[in-house]
């Protein structure tokens, strides 16, 4: 048979069609994430990568810091902290928008506003709590004049606040994934299970929960990545707390790229093993297609 | 006497949930209205002069007029519309083929479904400074909203992307492969069934890119120059200025915007078919 301009399209369009995509991801994720990683390897105040003067100074004088495993333990606990109680936050909610809500129009409306949080302007979002949790704001105000306290408490420029932020910021990342899984469960399991004389407990748990985790999981690395990057809100509102994103904006500010390199490339190390470990272990794409 | 419960529960504690995270924002609304420099309540009176104060009449200095007064304020909405809109006109324009391709299998396609995803997931400030270091590894040394576009593009085509492959109905392959028997061209198979069926996802590339570039501050930051877009003008300010009521004003505005856009979209994305969300 002989091979047309049509077969060809029909056999190779696909490749056609990914195309585009392919090149920008290339050019702008690919190359500038290596180019990041090869000038961990250089010193100074240089940007572009220099062979000759390849180097291990930066991650010798990194590790050997002292500092860099407060750094480490502090960022590491508030991203695992905030990526937990995410969870524990949204889960409830998720399950009740999967399998709670026959009222599909009340169903849109509640996701819309949960998303919401994610498309506000970033600053807004926590300014936002200023008139609510800062020392002049209404939390201090009421617990003030019912005589709880004397002075105001400083809520705001904590860590406390720094997880607040955290968790209504990243709330999507977390929802998104654990609806999907949990509005995928075929309910006949779930009934099966009750027929058999399961509790509704224990039907939950057994069924329910196992199924949703791939789900969660997702959720989890989501917004434990997506903190672990967050230079500005620490920046602004954790009162001083130093962050792995907080010191490589620091280095990168003072144009020590290299250094500030070094700092991301350990950064990306551990979101990359992280992400693509668990991402395996939940099986991402099947959720998606296949 | 309750039937369900459970459902009682989890309804007021979604209702709270709502409650808790949107009450803030709700506030900056208020706060916005509110006459007076100070940033929080009690309100002693409401004014629209964050909003429409001429220069001189909030006192002295460039930041003391309403928004819509303040050059640098109009000059921030303007580059984030222009960033947000060409992102998620690209965004369709290359996301919406790659979607349709992701149906089949090819070679690769996993590890296509890996970056792209990354591209979301990579934490900001790596793709901040990487943007940084390859813009300048290539000679481009002057930024502005144009060296910003890729990078949004990069970061938000991901997350629409995801959400088109979800809503994919699976029957849509099929109803393709009967047009083509039937002997339709592969261009009016595209016209005629493929785009018909799927034109809300198709708005939904569009749609989420723009908003959330719109928002986006961590990766923009490192490659702007200038006035910058609304977040990273914001952020640049407050790290400078002592914060007023004009922020929450911003924070309206911006917020208008992206209601605005997303309700449109989210009433285009129901009238479809509701498989996802």
């Amino acid at each position: 048979m002989p091979l047309t301009l049509e077969k060809l399209v029909t056999k190779y369009g696909k490749y056609l069609m990914i195309t585009p995509t392919v090149i920008v991801y290339t050019l702008f994720l690919i190359i500038p994430t290596a180019t990041l990683i090869l000038l961990s390897f250089n010193t100074g105040e240089r940007y572009a990568f220099d062979l000759s003067a390849v180097t291990f100074e930066n991650y010798v004088k990194v590790l050997s810091r002292p500092t860099f495993y407060e750094i480490m333990i502090d960022t590491f606990g508030m991203a695992l902290l905030t990526a937990f109680i995410t969870f524990v936050v949204v889960y409830p909610a998720a399950y009740y928008l999967a399998f709670k809500i026959e009222n599909v129009r009340l169903q849109g409306i509640i996701l819309f506003l949960l998303l919401a949080m994610y498309w506000i302007d970033w600053n807004i979002r926590s300014i936002a709590w200023l008139p609510i949790l800062g020392e002049q704001g209404i939390v201090n105000q009421l617990l003030m004049s019912s005589g709880i306290i004397e002075q105001p408490l400083k809520i705001l420029f904590s860590r406390l606040a720094l997880i607040i932020i955290w968790v209504q910021t990243n709330l999507l990342f977390m929802l998104f994934p654990t609806y999907l899984s949990l509005s995928r469960i075929n309910p006949d399991l779930i009934y099966t299970a009750k027929a058999l004389g399961a509790s509704p407990w224990k039907a939950f748990w057994h069924i329910t929960f196992r199924l949703s985790l791939s789900g969660v999981t997702v959720g989890l690395v989501f917004v434990f990545v997506s903190t672990l990057g967050d230079y500005a809100t620490p920046s602004l509102w954790a009162g001083g707390l130093q962050t792995l994103g907080l010191t490589v904006h620091h280095y990168a500010s003072f144009f020590r790229w290299p250094l500030a390199a070094t700092y991301a490339t350990i950064m990306l190390v551990i979101s990359l093993i992280l992400l693509s470990l668990i991402l395996r272990i939940s099986n991402i794409k099947r959720i998606f297609y296949e | 006497m309750v039937k369900d419960k459970a459902k009682v529960v989890l309804g007021i504690y979604t209702a709270l949930l709502l409650a808790f995270f949107l009450t803030p924002l709700a506030m900056v609304v208020v706060l916005s209205f509110k006459a007076g420099a100070s940033m929080t309540f009690p309100i002693e009176g409401f004014s629209l002069d964050w909003y429409f104060a001429p220069p001189g009449k909030l006192g002295t200095g460039g930041f003391r007029t309403g928004i819509f007064y303040d050059l640098y304020v109009t000059d921030a909405v303007k580059s984030s519309l222009i960033v947000g809109i060409t992102t998620g006109i690209l965004a369709f324009v290359i996301g919406l083929p790659t979607a349709l391709a992701f149906r089949y299998k090819f070679v690769g396609r996993d590890l296509l479904f890996y970056i792209i995803l990354t591209g979301f997931l990579l934490p900001g400030v790596i793709m901040g400074l990487g943007a940084v270091l390859f813009y300048k590894m290539i000679g481009i040394k002057e930024f502005s909203i144009w060296t910003v576009v890729p990078i949004h593009l990069v970061y938000t085509l991901p997350f629409s992307f995801i959400l088109v492959l979800a809503r994919f109905d699976p029957m849509l392959v099929e109803y393709e492969k009967a047009a083509r028997a039937l002997g339709a061209s592969g261009w009016e198979v595209f016209k005629k069934i493929t785009f018909p069926l799927i034109k809300t996802e198709a708005l939904s590339f569009f749609l989420f890119s723009f908003t959330l570039s719109l928002g986006e501050l961590l990766r923009a930051s490192y490659v702007i120059a200038g006035t910058g877009t609304i977040p990273t003008f914001i952020y640049n300010q407050m790290s400078v200025v002592a914060p007023t009521p004009k922020w929450y004003a911003m924070g309206t505005i911006t917020m208008a915007i992206s209601f605005g856009v997303l309700l449109i979209g989210a009433l285009l994305l129901t009238r479809g078919a509701r498989r996802v969300f």
